[in-house]
């Protein structure tokens, strides 16, 4: 059976569709317990604190749709119940970076078991990817993740909605940032020295992981692989700390250099599955690494 | 009655799954889940063991999701599933 994403699996953009499936959705609060239904049936059900704030994600993704469709002009969708998550995710207009279709997207990640933080974002979606969001836009109107506190949660959903109207000034700035990748050069050693060295070139433990991971999409990605790798360079990106840690010279020869675009793409599809607040920030981060 | 609802192996962060959309009715739907996760479990299994070993933090499980079945065969599907898996 094929592996079917986010993208590939959406429909034809359709309101009354999306309102069909919307309205199957129940969340209710009764003293403390929240109970999430679907087309009827229970698929959650989850004690909550005083501190609660109930999110109504019915009448919100409904207001969205309505905000966003001038900004994004969405010709896809997908509403996905699992539990007591649901998720909701526009595709629209193409834009063509660096010779790659990128997609604008808006997508509201909400949970009623308390599994998951509220989580807004519009950015970008490289077609090629396509399972999650791939750039996020910087500036707080564009993201929200907040957990549902009464204190902080309606505050943060009405900063977005009234930043709305930014959302293609942010986008034309990503994107210009996203093209200028493709005329600079970066090595791995940089990067890696960068990615697991703290200021005082101490090794950070937990960075280790995540540096293996970049080597290893460097070398299998099926979107993003490095061509024609030498021996040499494959035993580096196998084992990156192996270099690093014991001092051994990393040579020219065995070095590898790439482009900043390959960087990027290679490091965020390490977060492709990872909620759109983590891609933000990794994106982020990658992009600060590159320079 | 025969119904559609689509069964599927849901990545815990949401963005890919394996799905179909099998026919059901009262007297067949756990002989179809048993058989959509035989043929599918292994499959999923192995999505999350190369996730992971890329260094991806994601899982998948079974669920399910309704397109005309009524109220009361959907929750005896979904129960059923939350029984098995």
């Amino acid at each position: 059976m094929n592996l079917v994403n986010n993208f590939n699996a959406a429909n034809p953009f359709d309101v009354k569709a999306i309102n069909e499936k919307l309205d199957q959705l129940e969340i209710t609060q009764k003293g403390l317990l929240v109970t999430t239904k679907y087309a009827g049936v229970t698929k959650a059900e989850k004690e909550v604190s005083e501190a609660y704030q109930l999110f109504d994600f019915n009448s919100f993704a409904k207001q969205m749709i309505a905000e966003a469709t001038p900004y994004i002009n969405p010709s896809k969708f997908n509403l996905k119940f699992f539990k007591g998550r649901q998720e909701l995710s526009l595709f629209g207009d193409q834009i063509e970076i660096n010779g790659e279709v990128h997609y604008k997207m808006l997508s509201i990640l909400n949970s009623s078991d308390k599994s998951r933080a509220l989580q807004i974002n519009m950015g970008l979606l490289r077609q090629v990817c396509s399972n999650g969001l791939v750039a996020g836009v910087a500036g707080e109107h564009t993201s929200v993740k907040t957990k549902h506190y009464k204190t902080t949660l309606p505050g943060q959903v009405e900063v977005f909605m009234n930043g709305i109207v930014n959302f293609n000034s942010a986008i034309d700035s990503q994107a210009a940032l996203i093209e200028t990748l493709a005329s600079k050069t970066i090595s791995f050693s940089e990067i890696a020295k960068q990615m697991v060295y703290d200021a005082e070139e101490k090794l950070v433990e937990n960075k280790i992981n995540r540096l293996k991971a970049f080597g290893t999409k460097l070398m299998k990605s099926s979107t993003d692989a490095l061509p024609n790798l030498t021996a040499e360079q494959i035993k580096l990106l196998s084992n990156p700390l192996a270099y690093l840690s014991n001092s051994k010279k990393i040579s020219k020869k065995a070095d590898v250099q790439m482009t900043g675009s390959q960087a990027f793409h290679a490091y965020t599809e390490i977060f492709r599955n990872r909620d759109t607040n983590a891609i933000r920030r990794e994106t982020d981060k990658i992009l600060t690494l590159i320079g | 009655m025969n119904y559609n609802i689509i069964l599927q192996y849901y990545t815990t962060t949401g963005f890919e799954w394996l799905e179909e959309m099998v026919t059901v009715n009262e007297d067949n739907y756990k002989s179809v889940v048993d058989r959509y996760k035989q043929e599918n479990s292994s499959q999923a299994r192995a999505l999350v063991n190369k996730w992971q070993s890329d260094g991806e933090d994601v899982d998948m499980y079974l669920d399910l999701d309704n397109e005309n079945a009524p109220a009361e065969l959907y929750s005896k599907v979904y129960n059923y599933i939350e029984k098995i898996s």
